[in-house]
């Protein structure tokens, strides 16, 4: 996927200015940055849910920019909420029937320690848990490209390793992951790389050790 | 007493369809539609018109009542489609009142409000009568029945909870919501030309707003997206303003019934949307 000279603009301020990076086919890359950097108005931008923009999107060389979201996600662009990512008046089960797949719905959920819950309304899981079936369900839909935006937030110390268990789970040869995430450590074990954003711009892109290491991270987070 | 009975009998599965094609709409899909009334008028006039000015058999006419409605249905969600909670139900209720100035004032087809009576009887005996209401009324019930355990059913429902959830799963709104209208629409109209039978004589004031509050009380109390609620809740409400005639102390008091009635309708529908609020509208107001 390759993200080119993006510009969002909202409310007069400007969002996202002149952004540009390029995510390989199965490579899994970190987005960091303080709050109000951008992170997910630039998935916003991606999924489609912001249009409004100059710039392009090309995923598998075609223009996607123009797509309404349902029609990127028939694409291949996947997405995990940072919040109410689960149809939470839905039960467990119908949060994933409602993808139309035919898979073995029973075994996924046993895999997620779900299955005695399968009729429950989505709203009673925990945050660990919603964040559970929501990667269940991105697992089924298979994307090409699958945008996380905080796995880990308002999740249970505990679960983060499970969490980041299912995520790794998720990487394959033609899968490309793009992860929004403030635990520097978690984003580590997971990324091949990792991009920094502040006030809308991409200010510096490497290897997860590297960018840690930087002087100029503790910078932009601390002040 | 029997045919009083038969009359209510066939009133009561006439909105009982009626009802549950709203059910599909304002219960699954949290689509406050005010626009079914018109809807089913719609469907009610073309049967009208089709047996009196054209003579047409009643299975093409209920047919082509459910099409012209499904049409008109698709018209409501290709202008409305895309807005949401308050502003869907004023813009159906727009609907409603377009189309029930065109029952007033096309008067060369709809004879305005003089209305259309002569609708020919379908059957001698009002027995005979109230089974063929219930046989397709049934037949009604039981397809939508198996549209509510559908995915279609389960689209629309998670649409209501959240579109941009839906919209990341590859679902599209406007189809989806295309496909319910159409379909609540299809029943509305059969309904609708089951009622032109039944009543021999329809005219605008069938179609008035009031008898929108009707069924959305019917889907509420019977909790809103329930199928078997909507069935037991329209027993009911259509029944129960009947058995106000026979309690004994009101007899004397005959000029009161009427405005009794609508004032149990009126708290009855109160309380209905206090109890739903969150199932309806989302969030508590």
């Amino acid at each position: 996927m390759k993200v080119e000279d993006i510009v969002v603009s909202l409310g007069g301020s400007l969002i996202l200015k002149n952004l540009s990076f390029k995510i390989d086919q199965g490579e899994t890359v970190g987005i960091i940055g303080p709050n109000g950097s951008g992170k997910t108005t630039l998935f916003n931008v991606i999924s489609g849910f912001i249009r409004e923009i100059s710039g392009t999107i090309e995923l598998d060389g075609e223009r996607i920019e123009n797509y309404p979201p349902f029609i990127r996600a028939q694409k291949g662009i996947g997405r995990v909420f940072q919040s109410g990512g689960i149809f939470g008046e839905l039960t467990v089960l119908e949060n994933l029937i409602i993808t139309g797949k035919k898979v073995p719905y029973d075994e996924l959920l046993k895999a997620i320690g779900l299955l005695n819950k399968a009729k429950e309304p989505a709203s009673v899981l925990s945050g660990g848990q919603k964040r559970l079936l929501e990667l269940i369900r991105a697992e089924i839909f298979d994307p090409k490209v699958l945008l996380l935006d905080e796995p880990t937030a308002g999740v249970a110390p505990n679960m983060k390793q499970v969490l980041a268990d299912r995520i790794n789970s998720l990487k394959s040869k033609t899968r490309s992951l793009l992860i929004i995430e403030h635990d520097i450590q978690f984003i580590s074990s997971l990324c091949d790389r990792v991009l920094v954003l502040f006030q809308g711009e991409i200010v510096m892109s490497g290897k997860p050790d590297q960018v840690r290491k930087d002087p100029y991270l503790q910078e932009i987070y601390f002040g | 007493m029997t045919n009083y009975l038969l009359h209510l009998g066939s009133l009561l599965f006439i909105y009982i369809l009626l009802a549950q094609s709203l059910n599909l709409i304002l219960g699954a899909g949290k689509l406050f539609s005010l626009g079914h009334v018109a809807l089913f008028g719609i469907g009610s006039y073309v049967t009208a018109i089709g047996a009196v000015d054209y003579g047409l058999d009643q299975w093409s006419l209920i047919f082509l009542s459910g099409v012209t409605s499904s049409v008109f249905a698709s018209v409501i969600v290709f202008t409305s489609g895309r807005l949401k909670e308050e502003y869907f139900a004023v813009a159906t209720l727009a609907f409603h009142y377009v189309v029930q100035s065109v029952f007033i004032n096309f008067r060369t087809v709809t004879r305005g409000v003089m209305g259309i009576p002569g609708i020919p009887s379908l059957y001698d005996t009002s027995l005979d009568m109230f089974i063929f209401i219930f046989l397709v009324s049934t037949a009604g019930l039981l397809i939508l029945k198996l549209v509510f355990n559908s995915r279609l059913t389960l689209l629309l429902r998670g649409l209501a909870d959240s579109e941009i959830v839906a919209s990341s799963l590859k679902i599209d709104p406007k189809i989806v919501r295309l496909k319910a209208f159409v379909i609540s629409g299809f029943f509305c109209g059969v309904s609708g030309s089951l009622f032109a039978y039944y009543l021999k004589y329809i005219d605008p004031s069938s179609f008035a707003l009031s008898e929108i509050m009707l069924l959305v009380t019917i889907v509420l109390i019977g909790r809103p997206g329930s199928f078997f609620g909507t069935v037991i809740a329209s027993f009911f409400v259509i029944l129960l303003p009947e058995a106000i005639r026979f309690v004994e102390f009101l007899q004397n008091y005959t000029s009161i019934l009427g405005s009794l009635r609508q004032l149990i309708y009126s708290l009855i529908l109160f309380f209905a949307i206090y109890l739903t609020r969150e199932k309806i509208f989302g969030r508590v107001i």
